[in-house]
Formats: C-alpha cells, sequence, structure tokens
C-alpha cells in the first residue's frame, strides 16, 4: 500500500455510538471504515441483537448475520444508571465530533441523553437519532423491525405476480438498509456545515419517512393516475419495456431480460434466430409488442427453456441485449464481476482473527478503507478508553469496575 | 482572516421561490478558504455540483440539492431522456413524473456537448464546480473528449462522481443493463418471490435509488477530504454493489447450493419450521416478525392470552414458553401449529386491530399496506408536514417531503423540477460574471 492509499477521508474524526441491530451500526460501520475512530458504547443493560453473537464477549469470526456492521470499532461498557457511568460518557461526547443513536423513538430523552443534553455537553457535536418515525404519536413509539416499516409504508405492495391476490416481497429488513446511506449523506454535509460555521446540529431521521424518497415519483404518479395500485401484482412487467421478464433456462437458472427499444428488439430476435418476427414491422413498436407481450414472452421462455443458462447468457452478451443472470446469495461473493469490483475481501483483525469483509458499494480515489477488526467483544477497549482518551488513572479502573460504574 | 466573497445568488438566480425559509447571500467559498459564516441556512448552500445523468443517476443531485447545492442539471437538446421516460406516468405536458420527482429543487440548462461554442460552455461550467455527477458511461464520455485526464484539467478540485451499471471494470463492465437485470445480477430477486415460480423485482425501480443514496454520500465524504486536504477525488459508484446490501444473512460460498433454495414468498426459517413473514387476516395482510427468545416473549404471551380471551387459543399454545423459547430447536410441526392458529385467529380481526394491538404492546407486528393508504392515511399519508407540495399545471400534488431533519440546516422544497433550458439565461449570467472564461484549461488550484 503506498502512503496515498493510506489516506483515509475520516481520520481523526471520533464518533460515539449508543446503538442496536442494523441502521446505527450500519452508519457508525460507514464512518469507521473510511478512518474514523467509533466507539460503541455498550452495557450489559442495553443488549445488542440477541441470537447474533454481539453483544457477548465472544462474538465470533464475523458475528453472524449482523456482525457486518460492526467491524473496525471500539468497545467500551458503561453503566448508563449510574451517575459516574454517566460523567463518563459526558466526557466522551465532550470529545466526540458525532453522536449516534437508534433507539425506539423517544428512548434517547428518556436516557437523558437527548439532543439538549448532549449539545450542552459539547456543542459542536452532530447528534443522530434514527428510528422508525419522527413525530406522529403513537407512531413514533412503534418498535418494530425494517420488515414492519417496509410493509406499513407500501413497499410490499409493490411485488406479487400477475392474476394472484398474495403478497410478496423483497423479503428483510427494507428500511434497515436503505437508511444509512441517507443518514451518512446529511452527517458529511452537517460535518461540512460545522466545519464553516463552527456549529453542530441535531439530524433526526424517521426511516419510515426517510425510504418514501425512493417511491416519490410513484407517489407523485399515483394521486394522479392509480398507477401505483397494478404494482401490486406485476409479475416482472415493465411500464415502459416489452418484452421484459424472466426466464427459466434448462439448466434451472433463470435469466432476467429486458427490451428497451427497437435496437434490443431486433437484436433479441437475431440472437434467438426469430426471423418471423424480425421481419414484422410492426413489432418495432413497443406497443405492439406489449399487446402481445403474452405471446412475446412464450416465445423468450421457450427459447432460453432450449438452452443452458450460460449458453443463452453468451448469446445475449454478444447481441448487447440486457441480461442478467438470477445470482444466488451464496454465490455473489466468488462471481467475477464481484470480485473484480471488490466488494467482499478477506480480512485480518487486530486480534489476528481471519473474517470476510462486505465493502461499502462505493470506490473513493486513493482511498482504501481499513478493516482491522472483527466484531469487537463488549467493553473489548475499555481500559484503554478510559486512561488514554478520558485520562483516568489505571489504579481507579478496578474500583470502576467494583463499584458497577462499568457494567 | 476572513473574506466573504458576496456573488450572484447562485442557487436562485432571478427567480427565487422561498418555501418556509428565507435565505441569505451565500457566503461562496473557493477552494481551501476557510470562511466563516454564521448566515448559513442551508448546509450545502456555498456547493456547485454539475449534474449529466439520465435516469440511473438523477437521484444524487436531489439528495444533494435538498440539502441546498447549487445543482445545475445539463441536459442535451430536446431535453433529458428521463423527461420521456417513467414507471409513474406522465403529466400533462408529457413529462415523467418520476423525472419531476428526482430532479427537485434543479435548475437545467441545455447544452449541446457535440457543437464545440457548448462544449466548451459546459467546461467553463465544470470549471466553477465542486462537485461533477455523470451516469453517461465512460464510452459516452470519451466520445466528447471528457476523459478524466481533460476533466482534471479543466478542474483539478472538483469531485467526479460517476455512476455505472457495473463499474468500470470487470467482465460486466460496459454491459447494457437495466433495474432488472441488476436486481437479477446482483442477488435480490434469488430471494424474492414463490420457489417454483419466476424470481420476482420490485416493480418501482429501486437499483438507482439504493446506489443515489450512496453516490450522495460518498460524494459528500469526497467533497469534505478535497476541501480539508486539497486532495482531489474520483467517485465509483457501480450500482451492482448496491444491490447485495440488501442481504440480512452472510452469504456463505460454501453454501453456494441449489439454485431457487433461497426463494419461498415471505416466509422465513426458525429451526426446522417455516414461519410466514406475512399472515393474512380480515381485511388484508399483516407482517409479523415471529421471534424466539426475551426480546418478544412478554408480546408473544400478551398476543396468546388475546387469542385465549376469544377462545382461540389451543392448550399447547397457552402453555408454551416463550421466555425459554429456543428457536433453533422449533420442530416443523410446531411452525405448521402455530401458523395455524395464527391465522385462524387473524382471519377474525382487521390491520387496524392488529396494529394498535402491535403499537401498544411491543409486538413486531405491522400492516401491509397499499399506495393509496401511504399517500391518504396515518402515517405519512394524511399529515401535511411529511408532504412538499408542488405545481401540476394549475393543480396541486404532493411528494414525500425532507427525508431527514436537520436542527440548523433544514431540507427545503425551494423549486419545483425545472422545465428543460428553464435557467439558460441566469446560468450563464453567473458563469460570466464568475471570470469562467478565464480559468479554462489553465489548471489553477481554486
Amino acid at each position: 500500500m503506498t502512503a496515498e492509499s493510506q489516506h483515509l477521508p475520516l481520520e481523526g474524526l471520533l464518533v460515539v455510538e449508543l446503538t442496536r441491530v442494523i441502521v446505527g451500526p450500519a452508519i457508525g460501520r460507514t464512518l469507521a471504515d473510511f478512518g474514523a475512530t467509533v466507539i460503541r458504547v455498550q452495557s450489559a443493560h442495553f443488549p445488542d441483537f440477541g441470537g447474533s453473537g454481539l453483544g457477548t464477549r465472544d462474538p465470533g469470526p464475523g458475528g453472524g448475520s449482523m456482525g457486518r456492521w460492526n467491524f473496525n470499532k471500539k468497545s467500551i461498557t458503561l453503566n448508563l444508571r449510574n451517575a459516574d457511568g454517566r460523567e463518563l460518557l459526558d466526557r466522551l461526547l465532550r470529545k466526540a465530533d458525532v453522536f449516534i443513536e437508534n433507539n425506539a423513538g423517544g428512548a434517547i430523552d428518556r436516557l437523558g441523553y437527548g439532543y439538549d443534553h448532549v449539545s450542552s455537553v459539547n456543542p459542536r457535536i452532530i447528534m443522530v437519532s434514527t428510528s422508525m418515525f419522527i413525530g406522529f404519536d403513537p407512531w413514533s413509539r412503534y418498535r418494530a423491525y425494517g420488515n414492519q416499516t417496509a410493509a406499513l409504508m407500501g413497499f410490499q405492495s409493490l411485488v406479487g405476480y400477475e392474476g394472484d391476490t398474495e403478497v410478496n416481497a423483497m423479503p428483510g429488513p427494507y428500511t434497515d438498509f436503505t437508511s444509512p446511506p441517507l443518514a451518512t449523506t446529511a452527517i458529511m454535509a452537517a460535518l461540512r456545515h460545522r466545519r464553516k460555521t463552527g456549529r453542530g446540529q441535531y439530524i433526526r431521521q424517521g426511516q419510515g419517512q426517510s425510504v418514501m424518497l425512493l417511491m416519490a415519483g410513484l407517489l407523485l404518479g399515483h394521486q394522479k393516475n392509480g398507477i401505483g395500485t397494478r404494482y401490486a401484482h406485476f409479475s416482472n412487467r415493465d411500464a415502459e419495456m416489452s418484452p421484459h421478464g424472466c426466464f427459466e433456462a434448462s439448466d434451472g437458472r433463470w435469466l432476467a431480460i429486458a427490451v428497451r427499444h427497437e435496437d434490443d428488439w431486433e437484436a433479441l430476435c437475431g440472437a434467438a434466430g426469430w426471423n418471423d418476427l424480425a421481419t414484422d414491422e410492426l413489432l418495432r413498436d413497443v406497443d405492439r409488442r406489449r399487446e402481445q407481450q403474452d405471446e412475446i414472452e412464450a416465445r423468450v421462455e421457450e427459447w432460453v427453456l432450449s438452452q443452458d443458462s450460460e449458453t443463452a447468457l453468451t448469446l445475449l452478451h454478444a447481441a448487447g441485449v440486457p441480461v442478467g443472470l438470477v445470482v444466488e446469495p451464496d454465490e455473489l461473493p466468488g462471481h467475477p464481476q464481484f470480485v473484480a469490483l471488490n466488494a467482499w475481501e478477506d480480512a485480518t483483525g487486530r486480534k489476528g482473527e481471519h473474517y470476510s469483509v462486505h465493502n461499502l458499494p462505493y470506490r473513493i480515489s486513493g482511498v482504501t478503507p481499513r478493516h482491522w477488526s472483527a466484531p469487537t467483544a463488549v467493553g473489548e477497549d475499555t481500559f484503554e478508553i478510559l486512561t488514554q482518551l478520558l485520562d483516568v488513572d489505571e489504579d481507579k479502573i478496578a474500583s470502576l469496575y467494583a463499584s458497577g460504574v462499568l457494567d | 482572516m476572513i473574506r466573504i466573497v458576496e456573488v450572484a445568488r447562485l442557487r436562485h438566480g432571478n427567480e427565487h421561490r422561498a418555501c418556509g425559509r428565507g435565505r441569505s447571500a451565500a457566503a461562496r467559498v473557493r477552494g481551501g478558504e476557510h470562511v466563516t459564516d454564521a448566515e448559513m441556512t442551508q448546509a450545502l448552500e456555498d456547493v456547485t455540483v454539475v449534474e449529466l445523468t439520465d435516469e440511473t443517476g438523477d437521484t444524487c443531485g436531489r439528495l444533494l440539492a435538498d440539502l441546498g447545492a447549487n445543482v445545475i442539471k445539463v441536459e442535451p437538446p430536446g431535453g433529458s431522456s428521463f423527461r420521456r421516460s417513467s414507471a409513474s406516468g406522465f403529466d400533462h405536458d408529457g413529462t415523467s413524473y418520476d423525472f419531476i420527482a428526482y430532479n427537485l429543487n434543479k435548475r437545467s440548462i441545455i447544452l449541446d456537448l457535440d457543437a464545440a461554442a457548448d462544449l466548451g460552455t459546459f467546461k467553463r461550467l465544470l470549471a466553477q464546480a465542486d462537485c461533477f455527477v455523470e451516469s453517461m458511461g465512460a464510452a459516452y464520455m470519451d466520445a466528447h473528449g471528457l476523459g478524466d485526464a481533460v476533466l482534471r484539467q479543466i478542474n483539478p478540485r472538483m469531485v467526479i462522481t460517476s455512476i455505472t451499471p457495473f463499474g468500470s471494470t470487470g467482465p460486466l463492465a460496459g454491459n447494457p443493463a437495466t433495474d432488472l437485470t441488476l436486481s437479477a445480477e446482483g442477488g435480490a430477486m434469488a430471494t424474492t418471490g414463490a420457489a417454483a415460480r419466476a424470481p420476482l423485482r420490485m416493480a418501482y425501480p429501486q437499483v438507482r435509488q439504493w446506489a443515489g443514496a450512496h453516490a450522495a454520500a460518498s460524494t459528500m465524504m469526497a467533497l469534505n477530504d478535497t476541501e480539508l486536504t486539497g486532495r482531489p477525488h474520483r467517485v465509483d459508484v457501480p450500482m451492482i454493489l448496491a444491490v447485495p446490501w440488501f442481504m440480512i444473512s452472510q452469504p456463505d460460498p460454501s453454501r453456494a447450493g441449489k439454485p431457487g433454495a433461497n426463494r419461498r414468498g415471505i416466509r422465513r426459517s426458525m429451526g426446522a419450521a417455516s414461519l410466514p413473514q406475512v399472515v393474512p387476516c380480515k381485511d388484508g395482510w399483516v407482517n409479523y416478525s415471529v421471534n424466539a427468545g426475551p426480546i418478544a416473549a412478554a408480546p408473544q404471551r400478551k398476543l396468546v392470552e388475546w387469542m385465549h380471551g376469544e377462545g382461540m387459543a389451543p392448550q399447547w399454545l397457552l402453555d408454551f414458553d416463550f421466555a425459554g423459547w429456543d428457536g433453533a430447536k422449533t420442530t416443523k410441526e410446531w411452525g405448521e401449529q402455530f401458523e395455524a392458529a395464527l391465522v385462524a385467529f387473524f382471519a377474525t380481526k382487521t390491520r387496524k386491530e392488529l396494529a394498535e394491538f402491535a403499537l401498544k404492546n411491543g409486538l413486531f407486528l405491522g400492516p401491509v399496506r397499499t399506495i393509496d393508504e401511504v399517500i391518504n392515511e396515518r402515517p405519512f399519508g394524511g399529515d401535511e408536514t411529511m408532504w412538499w407540495t408542488i405545481d401540476d399545471h394549475g393543480e396541486s400534488a404532493k411528494l414525500p417531503g425532507a427525508w431527514v431533519d436537520l436542527s440548523e440546516t433544514p431540507l427545503s422544497l425551494d423549486r419545483g423540477a425545472p422545465r428543460v433550458d428553464e435557467h439558460r439565461a441566469a446560468i450563464l449570467d453567473e458563469l460570466a460574471r464568475a471570470g469562467g472564461a478565464s480559468t479554462v484549461g489553465t489548471g489553477v488550484a481554486r
């Protein structure tokens, strides 16, 4: 690594987290990857997501399914029910640039660490509260996973088979993944604003509100034309492109194929050897193709099924027709495109632990994200943080443990 | 020493349309000059972004514009192709509602990059920019003589952000792609849909939104770094990389087994049981995360009590120890019985009743709502403060409003989506007054 590639844009930034599960830790991980010192304040009284291995003294090499959100962080245990514990957190916040919390709406205020208190301790701090909703009682106190938030906000009415009534959706907590990059954008802007003005501020994100940006166009159009309703059972059709869908090959793999325009249509006909369709001038018009889309897609289905996926992919790539193999999650790290982009890489952590890192989905020139730690055991860095960052005397620490300040 | 450069109101030109907040004159800061501006009301009000994008690249600029950046959208003659492409329908002028949504707060100028004079103007615009965001692809940029070496010569400091389907390297780089094909290749479709049927994608395109959010975050990270250290940055955002970030589990290459194994509708595993994630009820569906372990023991106990109160809790369920439940040991039969009991009970309850119960008792359950409901009913619908309002040919229309709340520099809607070339005069005027001509090709760091 050259000196240039060791430069990290967020070096010197101190971030404190009072977080659990995904959204808060994911924001912290983003900042940690790019050089920030990120300290998780943990406690036996605030266990992290159960069953994940997190929040234990031995999270395991990757920390399970939740581990990837907690790479490259340090951990201190502080008992926030104890006045001395709170005093230590205040001292940490005094030095911090960013404070992230993703507790249920209102919880941080009840804990006594709302923005009023935190900004009085450190007026320059950027505090970030991310929870399901801001405002809207009782929804602001709603205790839910991103799965429920996605359902509530209409994202589970966008996936389904034509002619069917069953609900489908991308499984998982959708809003947990849409929220962090939006919050990170705001944090970067707030840091810039602070550099210019000397002032910190409070960033609040309602995850159920943030995510609506991702269907802004649909919400706008639907008011005027009701288009959103049909998307609940639309299979893989498209508002504009035809043919457009997912087709099974002889080896049981599926191919997603999208014909954007006349040129793609001509290329597909050529690749598939459909002279009859290629010479039908009327089918150059997408509206005509859409009228006959069942018949046309039956032809695509037949053609794809007549060969294995690799053969079909090769033909379609050569023809310049947009196509995607339906790749299984477990195949992703070994997929040549993801390999070329270094999407996953093997890392060795500070204790010699080996683990697989899923890198953030962008590349900044001259910047190599630093991977120096798998998920940290709870309280791993308590001693170091107390002595080196908070100037606590080494001999005091034993008594702090004894009196429950560091639980 | 503090030097404040008072310049033209780059953000608003001559047609300021305030929506609720006044604006002070922006103190324009060049390069590394640190200028204190206690009057900043928008976090990015002194940032200029030049955008050369199609439908895959507009979201990034929208986010930065909402934060106050002066986002100049450069469109080809006839306007961006995105104006004529939509998954949401078109307004009375035939403008895509998707285009409108993702181009709020931006200004537009037409520049024909195939014409020498316009290309020159474009380069002068770039020379003034803090950020340049493009999604046109390397082939297009090279064909117009706008490769990286040229861009750097024009403006040594600006952040150059490229949003592409596959990035600039690897076997798929340069291939055509759509939201569907990226959803497939990126792993999102493999887990979506029923096991015996075709994999599904979300019907309203999302990959470009995910990539756009990441593009905005990384562009801002890079901009901060350039301003602090002088290091210029190029940011690459391959859209396909954004797709696997939606997987809850880490992939395990040793488990790469039967294709289709990951697709089972909306169901999830608990030990050997298959449990529904979405359960039908009296008037629709609810999304319910059944949980083993202490976190959900109390609310699930209460659910069983509710069922019991209506004579719908089988004895084995009444006797079940939720607190001591080890999810990994759940049997297939237990899952089937539990599902049957849930379905029978939920069939007697509306989404509203179930949601109220969930809210009150901390159960991880929420209603599956339609697009109509999201627009018209609380939460979100029916609450004016959540929405921004625009004029749609004499009628009003609403869009989701601020996507985050910033206490000092709130997001705001200052203008609707631009008409094509709407801001030509203002943009060229600003360019002239900023002395743009003298900086082209000089490579002077500003």
